[in-house]
């Protein structure tokens, strides 16, 4: 249970808008170094589209490659955001104020990054508005709304929206804190932003509906958005695709590979911003435990997987599969994915000790991703080498340097943005702190004081 | 008959319990009485005046609206080119859900925003008799009254333990 | 305490009539004995009924489970009711004996134990079945100790009295017992958890996908975990509406509870919808030939009308009702909700494991269901069994209620502790600790 340290509002202001009101210099050598490595990406997509798809690995019949893993990756991590922020908001879990806004920032910029893929992936993106937007400009042809790659934008972009909504609400208060700090230009900015907030009750109490609304609202978006990406490949009939547990397997994948991200941000926003006040033990120890839930429901998940894709024994599902499992290098690749994702995290996270370690949590919760990525990218290749029945249409991949380019311009792009975020806005929610401060109390039981909460309801 | 305002500034919570009750004890309404604090308090704990609101139309009516686009735009589309595809009928129910409900999402979380924002009265141009201290842990008290009732209204707030009291043409 | 001690008329004339319905449902289990194992289809509804118990009354100590490791101070009053339904997996056990007898030649039929069976489906199934059962009463048990010590203490000498006694294992309630009761419940609460989903597996692809030719469904198991998880906790809210309405427990099944209740009973409602569209949509899309035969005898043609009605009971209806909170904040609407909701389940479960059992040929290559068979109404037997069955659950736990009480008064009491009302600035709040 948390014992917390008392801190006033002016502290708290001090300590969170560091960053905001001051430049320090490890933030201008970071966002320097990552803007040379997102220059480099973008280098590469434009020698991409000048000189084709071709340099990339991609070639009948993968069609698929790293871009659409990176793709669902990175949708994937955009689920931490509601999975922290929404499900921890309407049970009413005191331990998520410091994480919210991060992980709400870090879905609406992971879904900006995976939204580039599929535009990247077209190889000349300036004709997918033609596919995708409903208008019909003399050409007499409207998109396939049956198609699923039609549900994926709409999606997206559904989530994006919310998302960046979500966090405007919630950000409207700091704004008003920033206001009240600033002077010159920066007033003038954040009172725009802020929208003349004052912090009455009126305005509190519609702050905390509109927390548990746009919550409530914004679950079943989460949802929905990566079972309709999981529907690319599971109305598919694509050997070990077409499987009815698509669905919520990459869901329950996606939190899992979210909030070990989250994990990630949460000990590096600790480490760069100084939050020893605000990022305790207590909340990562929260996190490995809600991630060996998470972890074990995916397990499940991943075993339905299996069994039933073996069920009928159908010839082109067990090629995939003897594939996957047995034929290196897919089966080292497949042995890295199981191990780094399940079987080394899961049993450490077990361990108080481990969960209450801020090295052990960074270290484990990067290798979660490193295994997530790759079972991202073992549904989709070797499905697609073995797509066909006929031997002479099978293949194989192997991604070039401007794939790699790009997927590692992708981690950085992500950083890059939270930390041109954190310039302008505080990453952990000023007034949700101040709150979290006012609500604590304790009871005295015997010659103990427990520390307890108070509840509004 | 002429109204001012009048805030007052605590650093103690108790204070403003105080403040509000003498405020209303002494025929202040408490639709004329507001609080401004730089952090949520539980509600009511300054007794203070809970008007209603209507938010939860909002998210109604924006799923209405946003149901009726995704209809209109799969039928529609559908309908304008009649092309089979994979075996499924012209208007494919089962896909149309899927854009539909991603439609009814958006615009109800669309006008949930716009409808705090609208019941929280904001955007609000000028922020009128404010002080800036609010948002570093001071809690103010607004009290608008006749100008006639504005010395009363200083001299309660004063007892109550005010550490500054604002009027409004000291803004 | 008083409740508890005191028996009375009404109990036992309740006790009666459920004992006389359970031995009607053994009846109904004699005349289909009679016919033997030959004719599969005579033992559809049998089948649904195991599922269907499984997936409400063996669900309801998840709900313990779950509120447990998510420390909702919430739960307090309302655990024991569903952990005293642990006491079912007895009913459970029984049902399976012929469900396992009925079912066709395990050579050549599809399974989760491919080409190893070593003893399936007879042996695992009955381990799995078995030890969710022993987790649940050993769940119940450890749980229950502290009140088994306090009833042991309160009850004047009887053989009830000694029967408690000797359950009570002479606990005291010393530091050391706490400190492992509160392990060992988390840990046991957890085993349940986990152990839960592979017995719906066992259930799902033993005796619904083995049977129906052509479907390789993954959801499945999933799917009918979630179902387990809205059904189990619309049986929670019925059984507290009647314990208040009946058993005179007002002040313990309070709004807070159903209040509480009906927002997880939202989720899992929309959930049901996912997990069964996940299924459809995969099919749908398919329409490989197996695919769509299995389509036409689950959804759009033979049990068309179970479908529809266990889509409003489970889904349209809990969402049309549920979303308002006026609704959620009552004792009527989620107890009205969560009725409709325990019928549709059962008649989802007729949908899924009768049309499985009416299949003649299991083994049939192409595997294309044909022909698809027609939906299939109980008869007279079907309907003695469906009743007696659960009539024998809810027989099992009003026995089980006068041993364990049906409110943990341990729990409760450590909840008082943990709560106060103070003032707080200009109104009153509730603060309440955490346990642990």
């Amino acid at each position: 249970m948390y014992y917390r340290r008392t801190l006033t509002e002016a502290q708290i202001n001090r300590e969170l808008l560091g960053t905001v009101l001051s430049t320090p210099l490890w933030w201008i050598i970071i966002v320097s170094l990552l803007g040379i490595v997102i220059a480099g990406m973008f280098s590469a997509i434009g020698f991409m589209f000048n000189q084709g798809l071709g340099v990339t690995g991609l070639h009948q019949p993968v069609f698929w490659g790293f871009f659409i893993t990176n793709f669902v990756f990175w949708v994937g991590i955009s689920h931490a955001g509601v999975m922290i922020s929404a499900i921890l908001r309407l049970s009413q879990a005191e331990w998520r104020r410091p994480m919210v806004r991060a992980a709400e920032t870090m879905t609406v910029f992971a879904l900006m990054c995976s939204l580039l893929m599929p535009l990247i992936h077209a190889g000349r993106p300036w004709r997918i508005f033609y596919w995708v937007f409903p208008y019909d400009w003399a050409r007499g042809i409207w998109p396939d709304v049956r198609s699923p790659l039609v549900w994926d934008p709409v999606a997206i972009i559904t989530y994006l929206t919310s998302s960046m909504l979500f966090v405007y609400t919630a950000l409207i208060p700091d704004l008003a804190i920033i206001r009240d700090r600033s002077t010159g230009w920066r007033r003038s900015f954040y009172g725009v932003l802020s929208l003349g907030w004052h912090g009455n009750p009126r305005q509190w109490k519609l702050q905390g509906l509109a927390g548990i609304l746009l919550s409530a609202l914004i679950l079943p978006v989460f949802v929905s958005v990566h079972s309709i990406v999981s529907w690319d490949f599971g109305v598919s009939l694509v050997p070990s695709w077409h499987v009815t547990v698509f669905a919520p397997y990459f869901v329950i994948g996606a939190v899992h590979s979210g909030v070990s991200a989250v994990v990630t941000l949460m000990v590096i926003m600790r480490k760069l911003y100084k939050l020893e006040n605000y990022i305790w033990e207590e909340h990562i120890d929260a996190l490995a435990r809600l991630l060996i839930v998470v972890a074990t429901a995916w397990m499940f998940f991943f075993w339905l997987d299996l069994v039933f894709a073996l069920w009928l024994r159908e010839e082109q599902e067990l090629v995939v599969w003897n594939l996957r499992l047995f034929t290196p290098p897919w089966s080292w690749l497949f042995l890295i994915f199981f191990v780094t994702s399940y079987v080394i995290p899961v049993p450490l996270w077990m361990f108080r000790r481990v969960r209450r370690s801020f090295t052990w949590m960074l270290w484990t919760s990067l290798l979660v991703n490193v295994g997530m990525f790759l079972e991202r990218f073992i549904i989709i290749v070797p499905a697609l080498m073995r797509k066909g029945p006929m031997v002479f249409d099978y293949s194989s991949y192997r991604p070039s340097i401007i794939e790699y380019t790009v997927v590692g311009g992708t981690i950085a792009l992500v950083s890059f943005l939270l930390l041109m975020f954190s310039k302008f806005f505080p990453l952990i929610p000023l007034w949700e702190e101040k709150e979290g401060q006012l609500l604590i109390d304790e009871i005295q039981i015997g010659k103990i004081a427990v520390p307890a909460l108070v509840k509004e309801h | 008959m002429a109204t001012a305002q009048i805030l007052g500034l605590f650093q103690d919570p108790e204070q403003v319990v105080v403040a509000m009750d003498g405020l209303k004890e002494n025929g202040f309404p408490g639709e004329d009485l507001d609080v401004y604090s730089g952090s949520p308090f539980p509600e009511g704990s300054f007794g203070e005046h809970d008007p209603a609101h209507r938010l939860y139309m909002f998210p109604l009516v924006g799923a209405l609206i946003g149901f009726t686009i995704g209809l209109l735009w799969t039928a529609g589309t559908q309908i304008s080119y009649p092309l089979i595809t994979g075996g499924k009928p012209i208007l494919s129910i089962p896909p149309m859900t899927v854009i539909m409900y991603e439609n009814t999402m958006l615009g109800a979380i669309i006008f949930t925003v716009l409808g705090v924002l609208f019941e929280s009265r904001l955007p609000k141009r000028n922020l009128g008799l404010y002080d800036t201290r609010i948002t570093e842990g001071y809690i103010g008290v607004l009290v608008e009254c006749p100008e006639e009732r504005l010395a009363q209204a200083e001299a309660l707030l004063s007892k109550a333990g005010a550490e500054e009291i604002k009027k409004e043409e000291e803004r | 305490m008083g409740r508890f001690e005191h028996i009375s008329q009404r109990y036992w004339s309740w006790v009666t009539l459920l004992a006389v319905l359970s031995a009607l449902g053994v009846v109904g289990f004699w005349i289909r004995l009679s016919d033997g194992f030959d004719d599969r289809s005579n033992w559809g509804y049998t089948v649904a009924t195991l599922s269907f118990l499984l997936s409400t009354f063996m669900a309801m100590p998840i709900i313990s489970a779950g509120l447990r490791l998510a420390k909702a101070h919430w739960r307090r009053p309302i655990t024991r009711v569903t952990e005293n339904m642990a006491i079912t997996g007895i009913v459970v056990m029984l049902l399976l004996i012929p469900a396992v007898a009925a079912l066709p030649d395990i050579n050549g039929r599809l399974t989760i134990w491919f080409e190893f069976p070593l003893g399936a489906p007879g042996v695992w199934d009955f381990m799995g079945y078995g030890t969710l059962a022993l987790l649940g009463l050993v769940f119940l048990w450890t749980l229950a100790l502290p009140d088994l010590a306090a009833a042991r203490d309160h009850l004047p000498p009887s053989k009830r009295q000694s029967l408690i006694r000797t359950l009570a294992v002479g606990w005291t309630g010393n530091t050391r017992q706490w400190r492992v009761l509160h392990m060992g419940v988390l840990t046991l609460g957890g085993f349940y958890l986990l152990f839960y989903p592979l017995v719906q597996t066992l259930m799902v692809s033993e005796f619904h996908a083995g049977l129906l030719p052509g479907l390789k469904d993954a959801i499945a198991p999933a799917t009918a975990v979630v179902t387990a998880l809205q059904a189990g906790t619309g049986m929670t809210l019925i059984v507290m509406y009647l314990m208040r309405r009946f058993g005179g427990y007002e002040n313990y099944f309070t709004i807070d509870q159903f209040w509480a209740l009906a927002k997880p009973l939202l989720a899992f409602s929309l959930l049901w919808f996912y997990f069964w569209w996940s299924s459809f949509i995969t099919f749908w899309y398919g329409r490989q030939p197996g695919e769509t035969a299995l389509l036409k005898l689950l959804v759009l043609d033979s049990y068309r009308i179970p479908l529809m009605l266990s889509f409003f009971l489970n889904f349209l209806g809990p969402l049309i009702a549920l979303v308002w909170n006026p609704v959620r904040r009552s004792i009527w609407g989620p107890t009205l909700v969560a009725t409709g909701i325990v019928i549709g389940a059962f008649i989802n479960h007729v949908r899924l494991y009768v049309s499985a059992f009416s299949v003649d040929d299991p083994f049939q290559i192409p595997r294309v269901l044909d022909p698809i068979p027609a939906g299939q109404l109980p008869e007279a037997p079907d309907v003695l069994i469906v009743v007696g069955a659960i009539s024998s659950c809810v027989l099992l736990f009003m026995l089980v209620s006068k041993i364990i009480p049906v409110v943990s008064i341990w729990e409760v009491a450590e909840g008082l502790r943990l709560t106060k009302v103070r003032r707080f600035l200009g109104r009153y709040a509730r603060v309440i600790a955490k346990s642990h």
